[in-house]
């Protein structure tokens, strides 16, 4: 061991140490995100798991005119082919944001690296704030599909710039040619992907590439006219696939643009009640973003900082860094605040690109602003704090030095407190049914052979928990109330806890069943914490109706 | 990797920091869940059995129609671009819903089939009883969305998202007395859709005409 040891090290020895650091931050994400991955968890996932069903039979689910999850195939067959490696598991569910989640931080410190000075210590500070960043770890351990879409335009961002900076070189080597058209093509099948995954990446890699195109241009300058091929390779390889998916989505759904008009007309059907007649008050929903990234945000008793306190400094550091402006080393500041834009301007696009103009006007995520959107600020704001705490000469005072020592402590004992309260919410939330989905295959299995009665909610996560793709295992109905009077025995599940934005109170209380008329049994109490999602402890009833004759006159009340 | 990192002093400052004050917030973090943590007591009493407390009319079962029966229900195909006009009535033939049957039913198995899948169709109305304790069933196929809201504001919410269910699907709500407002979202265009809605068999809907009915 200690000779393995020793050789590892003198392989590293003459290699760049911030790369073995970086290697070892990522390792150290994907081992923690492995260890801590929760499942599903999110009232959004049954729309992702029943397309799931169709692809564990082999087939892709149908296009409608409405939807969302459908369209998106980078998603839903990366998590299909876990499925079917692990099994329906946890890590099995979520593998593909463990492994593209744990890559987040390498991918943002290697955009710093590329344009940045050798020796700059700002890709490995970035690194570690990306790693302790609390909604990015947290979002990565559940089906969180931002996750994965930050990961590919990052990956994508990277290859672009690998490529435009060989395209900048000279002179060029004929195995720099090769090595540059290569990166032009992955940049593109990147990007490609990306868009797969979700819409978004357009909006988004149009800023980050933006970005990267406007560093890369500040350091090397345009590149020769003739060498654009390269770029226009990067083009095709992203428009060539997507243009087939696109005629592969007219066919299907009568539009060219089927995806992004599905998605449109989805959440049409959720218009505000006041949005025709021009009563609809967007104060509140322009505050939604702002409150998720500056103030504690989740249940009573469990408010957390979604972000850290990393958005606080930022915004110190961005008006420090503005006043300073001159002072700043020339190659820092410019990747200061390109940095420092592209989150605000990713911003500012979430909280106003507009859905509708006419007749008035309606900002996007009209219908409540998921704090997962957010997620896509987290490289450039990580990049921004990392290159402004690392200029090169302004802590070498033993006081600024302290003085960042403490900032990062305070940031990182905060992230750390936040990750643990978040990551305890999402796990314990799911923690009823989890063991409600083990029990029933195990000692509860005679009693689950019977009819189920179930809330919809707890169906939704039950059957999740069964796995949900295998249609012949065990359903449990998901009506909340039936006429049960000449029905056969059946099992009545009460209580249990509730995911995030669901309430705790949808969950059927005992007292409803007396309504049912008929022999109530109960069969076990699962145990659980008092918590705002938990307001009663799961249970198991056996109800025996009383038989009644359907037909008889209603009783007055 | 860890040997290596060793060497590194540029990054001591960093190493040890960042180490440090995170592991003071994950201990902070636990401890804080811990102090939360008290079970909730196990409540073991048997709800108490009330029999045939409330009788439940399946609207299958052929039952003769109460006299009292009264609802309204319309009917308007509904598409973005509609939206900023006012909505379209469409006579939906036959009638929205039979008043001589026990429940409102709105049967748009053929018609559903002939709006092009760019459209989804939205019914608004409103129903109104005075029995206590009455329960509203829906029953449906394919994806809908449907919203009871009183005047009050209380709102009972029943939504059905998938889109592959081929199946019958039956979901039902208590809703206090009082007057609500009906809003059906039918989503998924295409196939064989049927809506119904039906309640106690005592439920009186209320006949009178209202403003409120017309479309916005």
């Amino acid at each position: 061991m200690i000779a393995r040891i020793q050789q590892i090290r003198r392989w590293l020895a003459p290699r760049d140490s911030d790369l073995s650091i970086l290697v070892a931050i990522t390792l150290v994400c994907l081992l923690a995100r492995w260890i801590f991955a929760i499942g599903t968890a999110l009232p959004d996932d049954p729309g992702y798991a029943c397309p799931l069903g169709f692809i564990f039979r082999g087939e892709y689910p149908s296009l409608g005119a409405q939807g969302q999850a459908e369209f998106r195939p980078a998603w839903l067959l990366p998590i299909g082919a876990s499925l079917r490696w692990l099994g329906w598991t946890a890590h099995g569910m979520v593998l593909y944001p463990i492994i593209t989640g744990g890559f987040l931080p390498l991918l943002t410190a290697l955009w710093l690296r590329r344009n940045l000075p050798r020796g700059s210590q700002a890709p490995v500070v970035c690194a570690v704030i990306l790693a302790c960043y609390p909604v990015l770890f947290v979002d990565s351990l559940m089906w969180v599909i931002e996750v994965p879409l930050i990961f590919w335009c990052l990956l994508c961002v990277n290859l672009f710039g690998c490529a435009y900076a060989g395209l900048a070189e000279s002179p060029l080597t004929a195995r720099k040619h090769l090595s540059w058209i290569g990166f032009s093509i992955l940049a593109g099948a990147a990007f490609s992907v990306a868009y797969q995954v979700k819409i978004t990446a357009l909006p988004l890699l149009g800023i980050w590439l933006t970005t990267e195109v406007l560093l890369q241009v500040e350091r090397r300058g345009w590149p020769a006219r003739r060498r654009w091929i390269a770029l226009l390779l990067a083009a095709a390889v992203f428009l060539l696939p997507s243009l087939g998916v696109q005629l592969f989505y007219q066919a299907k759904t009568g539009h060219f643009f089927g995806n992004i008009q599905a998605e449109m007309r989805m959440y049409a059907v959720k218009l505000p009640e006041n949005y025709l007649n021009g009563n609809l008050r967007l104060h509140d929903l322009y505050l939604q973003y702002v409150e998720q990234l500056l103030l504690p945000f989740g249940p009573a008793g469990f408010r957390v900082l979604l972000h850290g306190i990393w958005m606080w400094i930022a915004l110190g550091l961005g008006v420090a860094a503005g006043v300073l402006w001159r002072r700043l080393p020339a190659p820092e500041r410019t990747m200061a605040f390109v940095f420092f834009f592209s989150a605000l301007g990713l911003f500012l696009f979430l909280e106003f690109w507009p859905f509708r103009l006419r007749p008035h006007y309606l900002p996007i995520s009209f219908d409540g602003r998921p704090w997962r959107y957010t997620d896509v600020l987290a490289p450039p704001i990580a990049a921004f704090t990392a290159v402004v705490l690392t200029l090169p000469g302004v802590f070498d005072r033993w006081l600024l030095g302290a003085l960042r020592c403490g900032l990062l402590g305070t940031c990182l004992g905060i992230a750390g407190y936040g990750m643990v309260i978040r990551y305890h919410q999402f796990e314990d939330s799911t923690a009823d049914y989890r063991q409600a989905a083990v029990a029933s295959t195990t000692w509860l299995k005679s009693y689950c052979r019977l009819p189920q009665v179930i809330d919809e909610d707890g169906c939704e996560q039950f059957t999740e928990m069964l796995g949900w793709p295998d249609k012949t295992s065990f359903q449990p109905s998901r009506s909340r109330f039936l006429d049960l009077r000449n029905s056969p025995p059946v099992c009545i599940w009460t209580g249990g806890a509730r995911r995030e934005a669901m309430s705790a109170d949808a969950a059927w209380s005992p007292d409803r069943m007396k309504l049912l008329g008929g022999d109530v049994v109960l069969i076990h109490t699962f145990a659980g914490l008092r918590r705002p999602w938990r307001s009663r402890l799961l249970q198991l009833w056996l109800f025996r109706p009383t038989k009644v004759d359907s037909h008889d006159p209603p009783s007055q009340p | 990797m860890i040997p290596h990192l060793s060497l590194e002093p540029r990054y001591r400052w960093l190493l040890w920091t960042c180490c440090a004050a995170f592991l003071i917030g994950v201990a902070m973090g636990v401890r804080a869940i811990r102090t939360e943590s008290a079970p909730l007591p196990i409540p073991n009493a048997i709800p108490r059995l009330v029999q045939d407390d409330i009788k439940l009319d399946h609207p299958l079962s052929g039952d003769p129609p109460p006299a009292n029966l009264r609802g309204n229900l319309r009917v308007w195909l509904y598409s973005g671009r509609e939206l900023a006009e006012p909505p379209l009535a469409v006579a939906v033939q036959p009638p929205v819903f039979d008043v001589s049957t026990p429940w409102l039913k709105a049967l748009v198995d053929e018609k559903i089939s002939h709006i092009p899948r760019a459209r989804s169709i939205k019914m608004r109305g409103w129903i109104s009883f005075s029995s206590p304790r009455t329960m509203l069933h829906l029953r449906s196929e394919n994806g809908y969305r449907v919203r009871f809201r009183n005047a009050l504001g209380a709102e009972c919410s029943l939504v059905h998202w998938e889109d592959d269910v081929t199946e019958d699907f039956a979901c039902g709500a208590f809703v206090e007395p009082g007057r609500y407002e009906i809003e059906i979202d039918y989503f998924c265009a295409g196939g064989n859709g049927f809506f119904e809605i039906w309640g106690t068999p005592e439920i009186q809907f209320d006949p009178a005409p209202d403003p409120r009915d017309a479309p916005r």
